[in-house]
């Protein structure tokens, strides 16, 4: 929740998990982050709809394959203050 | 014709006491890490952040680009520059020297912590290097409800662990988080981020 890690993907996703994380990583602009590193990855910034940076097709992919729901991750960071401003992710 | 109002920034100052946190998840295109109310790292977000504890005089943030200047004959000041080396980071001394998960931190590549019943150690020799994500969390002052973030995605410590054990003296640790860019993130994004809460 809010959270991947390939500990929480196995759970999810099995034997896939690794492919999964690199996936997330790529499209949500992560960069080359060690699949197992334990800190994982922020879900919650970029599904927000305050980030301008991913497109909403990006986010649903993400989504999809975190688990993690768009609107929650909306709830969780743009209800809170300083969302707002984006630089542009390469791909 | 008029004159052009002063702006001194009196209240967009540092000074208060911060935290460091490390284990933190890495924000993505767009993000910054995601915090608590309370200005802590959301527990939900960064399940693995470690707080690295108290420290001798706060902590020191920099960051330096390393500008070329190219000159030529014709003129005396240099005519371009180009960027050659940036650097970042964060830089303090850390109390907590006989917390175990903390000298391993102090040590990649060199420091594994092991622990059973009757011991906690660290043994030092060669292990694979790990990188963190840490930040540097502090009250601003132009508002106390709000954080000043000092944030780098992919940081190690390298200066080892050195400390005093002495009667009249607590023993500190150094510390330097050297900043390490992520290849393959936004080129304007791949160190880490300075950011304000508003």
């Amino acid at each position: 929740m809010g959270n991947v890690n390939l500990e929480s993907l196995r759970k999810e996703h099995g034997d896939k998990a690794e492919s999964v994380f690199r996936e997330i990583a790529k499209t949500g602009g992560y960069g080359d982050i060690p699949s197992d590193y334990q800190g994982g990855l922020d879900i919650a910034g970029v599904l927000a709809d305050s980030n301008e940076s991913l497109s909403s097709a990006e986010k649903d992919k993400i989504a999809k394959l975190s688990g993690f729901d768009r609107a929650k991750a909306t709830e969780l960071i743009d209800a809170k203050i300083g969302s707002k401003g984006t630089p542009t992710k390469s791909k | 014709m008029a004159g052009t109002a002063t702006d001194w920034k009196t209240t967009k100052v540092a000074q208060n006491a911060g935290q460091l946190w490390r284990g933190l998840a890495v924000p993505g295109a767009g993000a910054r890490i995601t915090l608590f109310t309370d200005g802590t790292p959301d527990a939900t977000a960064n399940p693995s952040a470690k707080h690295l504890g108290a420290t001798k005089a706060g902590s020191k943030v920099m960051v330096k680009p390393s500008l070329i200047k190219f000159n030529v004959d014709e003129f005396r000041a240099p005519i371009l520059t180009n960027l050659d080396n940036m650097e970042m980071g964060i830089s303090g001394e850390l109390v907590g020297v006989t917390d175990m998960q903390l000298m391993e931190w102090l040590n990649p590549g060199v420091g594994t912590r092991s622990t059973a019943a009757g011991y906690d150690q660290v043994t030092f020799g060669s292990r694979a290097i790990v990188y963190d994500c840490i930040a540097l969390i502090f009250p601003l002052i132009e508002d106390v409800t709000k954080w000043g973030i000092w944030n780098i995605y992919n940081g190690l410590n390298d200066s080892g662990a050195e400390f005093a054990v002495a009667r009249k003296e607590l023993g500190f640790s150094p510390f330097s988080i050297v900043a390490y860019e992520v290849t393959s993130r936004a080129t304007a994004d791949t160190l880490g981020n300075f950011w304000k809460q508003i």
